[in-house]
Formats: C-alpha cells, structure tokens, sequence
C-alpha cells in the first residue's frame, strides 16, 4: 500500500468514525450550532449517507487509479451533507464531479442537474436554507425531475441502451450519485411528494435495477452491479418509507463491498507456463457472500428491504419485478464465484477480497444494528416526508420486520436468530460428520 | 434477550426431529427415490448443507411447536435455493444462451411469488397457513402454491444431486404445500379426531405436493 493511499485511508476511517459518532449524537434531534448562524445542520440522513459514502470512498480508494482524489470528493461531499444552505450541497457536488470526472459530460451534467434544481427549490421557497418551514414551498416538478434525472444519470443509466451486450460499459460515478442520492432524499425534509414523483423513482429505479442485472449475467458484473444497486437505491426513494431508507442504505453499503471486491484493472494474463495468475488467489469463492444468495449478506438486506418494502406499500409487481433483479444479481456473481482464476471479472487481492466479504456479512448480520444507529433516526427525522406504507421494524435480539400501513407484518427476516441456529446447526452436523467418519474408519480399518 | 435465548432453546427439536433434523433427512431421501429413482449421494460440503437444513427446521409445519421466529419466501428460498444455485454456476450453466432455457421457470416462480402474497396478504410463510375470508384469496394461494411447485420442477431445482441439493428440493416442496395444508385443514376443521390434524394434515400435503411434482416431472419427459 502506498503512503498516499494509507492517507485517504485514515481520512476516510475517520470520516465514517465521525459519521456513526453523529448518528449517535443526532439521535433525538439534529445539531445546528449555533455559530454557524444556521448554515450547518446534521441529521440522521446526515450520518446515514455520511457513513454510506465513506464505504464507498475506502472502496474506490482501495480500487481506483486515483485515490487521492476519491478520497477528496468523498470528504467534500460530507461536508456537503452538513449544509443546510441548498447552495452549499449543489456547490459539493458539482465539486465532487470535477474531482472524480475532470471535464467529462456526465458527472458535470449529473451534479449541473441536481444543483439547479435545488437552486430551483430554493428560488421559488425564497429561501436556500432547507430546515426552515416554508422551503417546502419550493418544490416543484421541474426541480424533483431534475434531481431524479441527475442522480440516474450520475448512476449510469445512459449505459443501458447505449451500450452493446457483451461491450464494457463507461464508468458509473457511484461516489457522485450517493452525493445525488442524498439531495433525492433530503426532499422528504421539505415535504411529502406527490404521487406522481413517487412512481416515478419508482419505475425509472425498478426497471433500471431489472435492466443492469440482466446485462451484469453477460458481462462486467463490477459495471453493472454497481448500476443495479444504484438503481435500487432510487428505488428505496421512491418507496418513501422506512423500508425504502433502508433499501437505499443497505443498497449503497452492498455497492461499496462490490466495488471493494471486483477490480477495475482488466483480467491478468496467464504466465508462459499456462498457470493462472498468482495474484488472484483462491479466494474468488469470497464471491458467493456478496452474490445476494445468501440471507446473511447486505446484498440479500438490500433485496429484502426492497420486496419487503414494496410489498408493504401494495406494490406487488414491483416487488416482484426487484426480486427477479435480485435473483439474476446473484446469478451474476455466482457464475463469476466459481470461474478460474484471472477469468472475468477479476478480483482484487485477496485482503480486500477478505474485507468486502466481512463487510456484506457484517452488514447482513448485523442488519438490525445498523437499522437501529443509523436508519431509525434518519426514518423519524424525515418522517413528515416519507409515508407510513412500509415501515422496517426492529425484531428484538432477532432481526427485522416490514410492517404495512397497518402494522402488520408483512416480511420478516431474523437475521441474528439464523446466525445463532446456522452456528448451533453447523456444530451439531460437524459432531455428526465426525462420529460417521470414525465409525467408517474403524469398519474398515 | 431472555426471550430469544428461550426461544433458540425451544428450538432444538425442531432441529433435531421435525420439520428439520431426521425427518427432512428422511422427506429428502423419499423425494430423491420417487423423482430421482436412486438415493441421494453426500453433501459435498457442509456450507452447501447447512442453509436448507436451516429452512426446513424453520418451517411452520404442525405439530411441531411455534416458533416465533419464522421466514418468509424469499429467505426461504434464498436458504433452500442455496445448494442448487451452487451447483448451478458449478456446472457452468450460468451463461447467457443456457439460462434462456430455464428462464419459463424463473417466470413461473415470480408469478408464484406474485400469488401467493397478492392471496396472503402478506410474503411470511405462517400467512401461507392462515384460512384467508374471501374465496379469490383461497383461489390464488392454491394457485400460487402450485405455480410455486411447477415452477422449482421447471427451473431443475427438482431433479436432484447430492443429499443438500434434495435437502432443498424437499424444503421447497413443502413451501409451496403450505397453501394446500392450510386448506385442508379448514377444509376438514371438526371432521378429524382432535389433534389428529397435526398428524395427518402435513404429510398428505405433501404427499400430494410430490405426487404433483412427480406428474410434472413425468409429463415434461414426454417426447
């Protein structure tokens, strides 16, 4: 590891340390300093994108060609999310797609987007600071449909058509539409949407999660994975409930465990000898608990949240439609867990490998925690935006529950209580085995 | 936290016995005989075991005790899915051109999907055993049940390999029986001797549950 990247590391660790201290500390109510004469402001969404958005910056540190600068736009964008002046959150986005993008028509077109329309907002509520009571006044279609468009555009969606099956797709910028993801979100502090904006998100996020992980099958998973959870994430805005914020969190923290594990660098070559490369070890198997297969990982959260999610809000085709996304993500990542070493798509080393593999468990299991110090707060701060369809519920030392409008369950997922029995199950089939293959030995021995 | 320690602890049965345990064992080993015409060969790993092994002791299955933890259908059939995905992408079928095949099967499985919670209410497999009022609702889980069925027989998740693949084939069958046990059990609520329901109800159910996965099996070999 070079000195430079141990740096953005450090930045990045204390980043997300300062993001769980402050999900701690705004627990109850958001901090505004008073000395900051109203311009700073943090909130549950705060840390909750906050702490999202440094994974995905270790991730991109860890597997980009340029981290320094991913480590910038990640910090910058922080200090984005602690604005309460519209301006500041357009202006760290618009900063951020520079630093990430250079001049590149995407990233600035995408942040341009967001930032207009939120000067929009801003302009018509007569106000650029969005706790104040009457911001909400400012919001208009023009404004959400720019902020949805840019936050799709900066999560790749132009890829999908335009890109030929089997033809490597150009880059996401998914540092940039978590940046976008958090202004999409903090509409719900201005007020609720209308029904219309609702479906929106909705479709354009359901079909675009659908669409990338049917392409993820054919090729570039790292590519298109990363657009399936994206997308899944506007998606979770469009749900404008608790189960969607979550949709939204568990998505983003599943894309930074992705883009931690698949690399960005091409396959490497075989040596003279026809041996696989050594740098890929065997760890590709590492794979299977990022491939959403699997109950215990934040990718198989992420799917939960999002039919559980939806089902609770009476959207059963689009419950459906985000579980067949799911089930061929996890097909995707399956095929590339058993392929040979240096095939497609190649893996990092195998510590990072290691690390994104703990990370999607960590999450998975501990799902309930991470809903309880980040989710929840963030959920009652934005409660007067969001509707009560779809409400992620703590399952008390067992996981998690989707309650509908009425507060019955709709989906339930005990995360903690199938850990505790796979670890019961797995000792007692571990005696077992043991016992078997004693008693075959001395048979025939 | 007592709650969950008492609960894990009333669990042991059902891991052990029933509706995990030796009687999945068991169910998975007759499946194996009746659609796969010889007995299940050893799990190659306990990771590819352990996950259907888990779904089935979870099952809301009568006698067994309630659990209060239960599943609902997509952990389910993530968990019992588990070793026949693996054996999936092993065998080099996930490809593009080779999925196609199996690609009526994955829809029949979203339509599953999409009956049985527009008919429950809900996607928690113990609302799959709840007598639903109106008839359109009892309509659509038995449907969905047996959609549900053909679905898993459709996708190959019914045509066996080692004892961890049949371990979930079972588990997956006796998922999509639910709605059937629910609606024999309303259907002959008063009829039986009491307490003779929780004997008798499960295994007919998936007795018929196999007899109609055996049929789907044997008219999908028809040339």
């Amino acid at each position: 590891m070079r000195f430079s990247q141990a740096i953005c590391f450090a930045v990045l660790a204390l980043l997300l340390a300062a993001a769980a201290a402050l999900a701690w500390l705004a627990r109850d109510l958001p901090l505004e300093p008073g000395w900051a004469r109203g311009l700073l402001r943090a909130d549950g969404l705060t840390a909750l994108l906050g702490a999202c958005t440094a994974l995905i910056g270790l991730a991109e540190v860890a597997g980009g060609r340029s981290p320094a600068r991913a480590a910038a736009a990640a910090t910058l964008l922080c200090v984005g999310y602690l604005s309460a002046h519209l301006a500041g959150l357009g202006v760290a986005l618009l900063g951020a797609a520079i630093l990430l993008g250079g001049r590149r028509a995407v990233p600035i077109g995408a942040s341009l987007a967001v930032a207009v329309g939120l000067a929009l907002i801003a302009l018509q509520a007569g106000t650029w600071r969005y706790p104040v009571p009457t911001a909400g006044l400012g919001l208009n279609s023009l404004s959400f449909a720019l902020i949805l468009l840019g936050t799709l555009a900066a999560a790749g969606a132009a890829a999908l058509p335009s890109t030929q099956p089997g033809a490597p797709p150009p880059p996401a910028w998914p540092l940039l539409a978590a940046g976008c993801l958090y202004a999409l979100l903090r509409l719900f502090s201005l007020g609720p949407w209308n029904l219309g904006w609702l479906y929106a998100a909705m479709l354009l996020g359901g079909a675009m999660a659908l669409w990338a992980a049917v392409r993820a099958i054919a090729s570039h998973p790292r590519e298109w994975l990363g657009r399936y959870y994206l997308a899944l994430g506007v998606a979770g805005a469009g749900l404008a409930s608790g189960a969607g914020v979550a949709l939204a969190a568990f998505a983003l923290i599943a894309l930074a465990a992705l883009r931690l594990a698949l690399s960005e660098e091409p396959p490497l070559a075989p040596s003279a000898d026809g041996e696989p490369p050594s740098a890929e070890s065997a760890g590709r198997g590492l794979l299977w608990l990022l491939s959403g297969a699997l109950p215990f990982t934040a990718p198989f959260t992420a799917a939960w949240a999002a039919v559980a999610g939806a089902l609770a809000g009476e959207l059963s085709l689009l419950a459906v439609a985000l579980w067949a996304a799911a089930l061929l993500a996890a097909l995707a990542l399956a095929r590339a867990a058993v392929g040979p070493a240096g095939s497609d798509p190649p893996v990092a080393g195998t510590p990072w490998l290691r690390l994104a593999a703990g990370l999607s468990l960590a999450a998975g299991v501990g799902a309930p925690a991470l809903v309880w110090l980040l989710v929840e707060p963030a959920v009652a701060q934005l409660q007067a935006g969001l509707t009560p369809f779809g409400e992620l519920a703590l399952w008390p030392w067992a996981g998690l529950l989707a309650l509908d409008a009425s507060r019955q369950p709709v989906a339930t997922l005990p995360s903690l209580a199938l850990a505790a029995l796979m670890l019961v199950l797995g000792a007692l089939a571990w005696v077992v085995s043991r016992l078997l293959g004693s008693w075959r030995d001395q048979r025939h021995g | 936290m007592g709650e969950a320690l008492g609960a894990l602890g009333l669990a042991w049965p059902r891991l052990l016995l029933y509706p995990g345990g030796l009687s999945a064992l068991l169910g998975a080993w007759l499946l194996a005989r009746w659609l796969g015409r010889n007995s299940p060969t050893p799990a190659a790993s306990l990771v590819d075991l352990l996950p259907p092994l888990l779904a089935l002791s979870l099952l809301p299955l009568p006698p067994a005790r309630a659990f209060p933890y239960g599943l609902d259908l997509p952990t389910s059939l993530a968990l019992l899915l588990w070793p026949w995905l693996r054996a999936l992408a092993q065998s080099g079928e996930i490809e593009p051109g080779r999925l196609r095949v199996r690609a009526p099967g994955g829809a029949l499985l979203l339509l599953a999907m999409l009956l049985l919670a527009e008919g429950a209410g809900a996607i928690e497999l113990s609302a799959l055993l709840r007598a639903p009022t109106e008839g359109w609702r009892w309509a659509l889980l038995i449907a969905g049940g047996l959609a549900w069925i053909g679905a898993v027989q459709r996708l190959g998740a019914l045509r066996g390999g080692d004892l961890s693949v049949w371990l979930g084939a079972w588990g997956l069958l006796l998922v999509g029986a639910l709605p059937l046990l629910g609606g024999l059990a309303e259907l002959l609520a008063g009829r039986l001797p009491e307490g003779w329901a929780g004997w008798l109800l499960p295994p007919l159910a998936a007795l018929i549950a196999a007899l109609f996965a055996g049929a789907l099996a044997r008219l999908g070999k028809r040339p």
